[in-house]
């Protein structure tokens, strides 16, 4: 490490602090096709001419995203996207954007997610496209929403399911069993007290789990490595993601931590919603697991267990050397997921 | 990053400290501690502005909030009349597809 103080580099440190990269990010085409609420459903297009291959007939993909950040760090900026990637190689590519959350929507918890966003969605998805069934794509908590639509309407409609970095089980979820316990952490009153949860909150929570690498190491590869073009622009947009959060509803937090960490009611199948239990014995469709084998937040013990629990006999667990979020942000994206990705849409798609 | 340096060496230590503070059941109870303080400050805050919103001639918060959810309410009733729709408009193309076919 090179922490020698240079004035250029001072120069460019403040530099970089004063860009503005609003611009830099999200920038593969899209249009809106439904909205619900805040949320917003968006099928997106080819930023170059694209074979007409198999991509009329193939199913279309439904990605999600967690409730906490925002969905365009899969389609970060130009290279390191994973919605571009796709959608340039035929695939016809939707994503369900939560978006923000209001005050009103402090009531809104997983069964709402699944019952009255994404069941919605995914009818509006398979009309757009002409198709009678999907692929469905989920990242860290979008997974394990995605599990719970699966679970709860199983049937031909969902021609795959793609999780990615998924929590699913929480028999062991590190130290937040410490922090998040019912002795340190008083859930019905944050809860109550603040209606959603503000995203700095959940944001402080994550970066806490290893302080000084997200807290001092940021900045110190920056200024190390300020002269690296493409590492900077890669570090801007990152960094805008990192803080650009969204508040996450009460009634889904208070679910999140009670019902599925500290009671694991998913993995012991005893979590119900809206009166059905969710079975993941249930799901029968093809399953592909993506982690990230050096995942923090998410570590694959919390995923791994996925493979047992589901009840088809297709199942493939892939282990990328990644992080959370580098999985598809970092070099492994593009080289080693994208692609991945890829060949599971064209094996598990209609026969050319 | 560079092993054998002296800075990586400082982060490491440093880094290793901090995670142990931060994994220890002290560190839990304080965090636990504080945030019960600030939401018992918080709960107080909302409480008094509540009242003072409450006598003043203009929606209050908890006003707009409703107002909203009746929105969100009444976006959800349409969602479900466009879907119920949509079946019968299905439901009467295969009729349509039926009668044709029988005609033929």
């Amino acid at each position: 490490m090179n922490l020698v103080p240079s004035p250029e580099k001072w120069q460019s440190m403040l530099e970089v602090s004063r860009r503005a990269p609003a611009l830099e990010v999200a920038r593969t085409p899209r249009e809106v096709i439904w909205t619900k609420n805040k949320s917003r459903l968006y099928r997106y297009f080819p930023t170059r001419p694209v074979e007409t291959r198999p991509a009329a007939v193939r199913p279309p993909l439904l990605l999600t995203y967690a409730l906490i950040n925002r969905p365009y760090v899969m389609d970060l900026y130009p290279g390191r996207s994973m919605i571009e990637y796709l959608v340039n190689r035929g695939f016809e590519v939707y994503l369900l954007d939560w978006t923000d959350w209001g005050p009103e929507d402090r009531g809104v918890g997983f069964d709402h997610l699944v019952y009255d966003y994404l069941r919605p969605a995914a009818r509006r998805v398979m009309r757009h496209a002409g198709s009678e069934d999907f692929h469905l794509l989920g990242y860290c908590m979008g997974g394990t929403i995605n599990l719970l639509y699966a679970a709860l309407h199983p049937g031909p409609e969902i021609r795959s399911l793609i999780l990615m970095t998924t929590p699913v089980d929480f028999t062991d979820y590190g130290l937040f069993s410490l922090w998040l316990s019912d002795e340190n952490f008083a859930l019905d009153k944050m809860v109550q007290t603040m209606g959603n949860i503000p995203p700095e909150i959940i944001d402080f929570g994550n970066k806490m789990l290893k302080p000084v690498a997200n807290f001092i190491s940021p900045p110190l590869s920056l200024y190390e490595r300020i002269e690296d073009s493409s590492f900077v622009r890669h570090f801007i947009a990152l960094n805008q993601w990192v803080n650009d959060g969204i508040p996450f509803p009460g009634e889904a937090f208070r679910q999140w931590i009670q019902d599925f960490l500290r009671d694991n009611r998913l993995a012991r199948g005893e979590l119900v919603l809206r009166g059905n239990r969710v079975d993941l014995g249930r799901i029968t469709c093809p399953l592909l697991t993506v982690v990230g084998n050096q995942d923090h937040i998410v570590p694959p013990k919390q995923t791994r267990p996925v493979i047992d629990l589901v009840g088809s006999r297709k199942k493939e667990y892939c282990p990328v050397k990644s992080g959370h979020i580098g999985l598809i942000t970092g070099p492994a994206g593009p080289k080693e997921v994208y692609p991945l990705l890829e060949n599971w849409l064209v094996e598990n798609g209609p026969a050319d | 990053m560079a092993k054998n340096n002296p800075a990586h060496d400082l982060l490491d230590a440093w880094s290793s400290l901090l995670e142990s503070t931060v994994s220890s059941d002290t560190y839990a109870k304080a965090m636990g501690k504080y945030l019960e303080g600030c939401l018992a400050l918080q709960e107080i805050v909302s409480q008094g502005s509540s009242k003072i919103m409450e006598n003043a001639p203009i929606p209050s918060r908890e006003d707009l909030t409703r107002l909203a959810g009746q929105i969100v309410a009444l976006e959800t009733k349409i969602d479900l009349i466009e879907e119920r729709l949509e079946e019968l408009a299905r439901g009467l193309d295969q009729l349509i597809d039926l009668v044709r076919r029988t005609e033929d």
